[in-house]
């Protein structure tokens, strides 16, 4: 009892870090219609740069960490308007094929500077955190928590209550009558690669306060993050979130039954499942 | 004149699908383009917004040109579309696709909903209903709605009868006459329904394989016996 107790907890700040990084992957989708490969990495490059600031600069870590979110929403900006750009017109499967060769720059790229060792923003043990019959938390784990929670209640509201936010859903519901309607699409691109690449540099930065930092650390999570995905509805970011959860709670209890090697096997049969069960996912309409 | 289509030739690829077309709307006006399916009614409508290749010819709007503006500028100077299916954002509410509508303005204020809500009565209570929950009919005041909004000059409409049940068309269509009427907004419309367009459109053109085949006021298009037998079904 304690331990399934013990494990829907860990599931949970697990589901957190996917939940984030699921629902720029996911409103990714919706708009430019392609599966960003280079989700994972982006993840990872945001944590990075929060080791950057925090550990080799010295900065406090809440400074990092928005610095950190800012410098990787400009790089996704960057390498959207240079490469994706005019891959738009394209068929999806050359998008698709063109993040695969960005998350393998990305991931050389932080080798390259930071070294294949793996990195940590505080050194020292935490005490944990006795939460009542016998549930263990790291405080870190509690600001996880907040900080995930605190960040998808803005991307609700940024979704729902701004123009952009209202430009983005609608374009993710229909291009060609955005476009006539007079939407500045590719305005709403950019801010679309903002949002992603703020979450995702979240969930990052949220993994390496969790564990550590390795370059493969998103990369990775990235079945995971398409697991989520999937499962709440491609393009659906109120799904991704849900799947978000699902996935991490589902791989942490899956260690009941089998050994923990295969946690990433878990999310992929969930994948796999959804997709021959309601291929719309939990919150989709069409795909 | 607001608008002035003139010889043009566009289509996809390289395929052509007008074939020299030339019209014209003159300010206030109601002006339909009927013809059978096929004709390359809607390809104009698509060729003034821009959304299919102009090859040739010329498209002036109070005389300028306006081949190379983008489907946002065009909305900024006024026009609007209504494109004939999925022409709502199912997924936002009512009042959200209105102020999608009202997207390229920059001050943020209150935008003319009320007008909208005055003209289509049925969309005040439903305005934080999804659009893609409403019938047919209310979709398509949505996507009226939408296109009024910026109160624009010249409003383009592709069928926008099209898949409405009887009672719903003439009710679209009596719409149209009234923010004609009301709003002074010039409206170019491309009509399944012929007769009824003709009727209450100020003048026609009819189609046929990319060309003009007639040109004429409504009625007196309505009164000509060979387009009546050609193309109005008897």
């Amino acid at each position: 009892m304690v331990l399934l107790l013990q494990l829907i907890s860990n599931g949970i700040i697990l589901g957190c870090i996917i939940a984030l990084g699921s629902i720029g992957l996911s409103l990714l989708y919706g708009i430019l219609k392609f599966g960003n490969f280079a989700h994972g990495d982006m993840m990872t490059l945001g944590a990075y740069f929060a080791f950057l600031f925090k550990v080799q600069l010295g900065m406090p870590m809440w400074a990092a960490f928005v610095l950190a979110m800012a410098l990787t929403a400009f790089v996704a900006i960057i390498v959207d308007q240079i490469i994706y750009k005019s891959l738009r017109k394209s068929d999806s499967i050359i998008l698709l094929i063109g993040s695969v060769g960005i998350a393998l720059i990305l991931r050389n790229f932080i080798q390259l500077i930071w070294g294949p060792q793996n990195h940590f923003y505080d050194k020292g043990i935490q005490m944990p955190i006795k939460l009542g019959l016998g549930v263990r938390v790291k405080p870190n784990q509690i600001l996880i928590l907040v900080v995930t929670v605190a960040l998808v209640i803005l991307a609700h509201l940024f979704l729902r209550k701004t123009k952009m936010g209202k430009a983005m859903r609608a374009m993710s519901d229909n291009m060609d009558l955005a476009k006539v309607t007079g939407i500045n699409t590719e305005q709403v691109i950019k801010w679309t690669w903002v949002l992603g690449a703020v979450l995702t540099a979240a969930a990052g930065i949220l993994l390496g306060i969790d564990t550590h930092l390795s370059p493969s650390m998103g990369w990775n999570l990235l079945l995971p993050l398409f697991a989520a995905t999937i499962l709440g509805g491609i393009g659906s970011p109120y799904g991704a979130m849900l799947g978000g959860l699902v996935i991490g709670v589902s791989q942490e209890l899956s260690t009941l039954i089998i050994p923990p090697t295969y946690k990433p096997g878990v999310a992929f049969l969930i994948m796999l499942l959804m997709l021959l069960i309601k291929p719309t996912g939990l919150m989709g309409r069409s795909v | 004149m607001i608008l002035q289509v003139k010889d043009v030739v566009s289509g996809y690829g390289d395929m052509d699908i007008l074939h020299g077309i030339s019209i014209e709307v003159n300010q206030g006006e109601i002006v339909s383009i009927v013809g059978p399916n096929g004709s390359g009614k809607s390809t104009t409508l698509k060729t003034i917004f821009g959304l299919v290749n102009l090859k040739q010819g010329e498209v002036l709007y109070y005389g300028d040109s306006i081949n190379q503006n983008t489907p946002d500028q065009l909305v900024g100077l006024g026009l609007s579309f209504v494109p004939q299916s999925d022409n709502v954002f199912p997924s936002l509410t009512v009042h959200e696709n209105l102020e999608m509508g009202a997207f390229i303005s920059k001050t943020n204020k209150k935008y003319r909903f009320d007008l909208i809500y005055d003209l289509f009565p049925p969309l005040k209570e439903k305005r934080k209903t999804q659009a893609g929950n409403l019938s047919g009919g209310q979709r398509q005041m949505v996507a009226f709605g939408r296109a009024l909004i910026m109160e624009p000059e010249l409003l383009l409409l592709d069928e926008p009868t099209a898949g409405l049940s009887p009672l719903y068309i003439d009710m679209i269509l009596e719409k149209v006459a009234e923010i004609n009427k009301e709003t002074g907004v010039s409206v170019l419309m491309v009509e399944q329904n012929a007769k009824k367009a003709l009727k209450m459109s100020d003048r026609g053109y009819v189609l046929a394989a990319g060309q003009k085949k007639y040109e004429d006021t409504g009625q007196a298009l309505l009164n000509n016996e060979e387009v009546a037998q050609l193309f109005l079904g008897g």
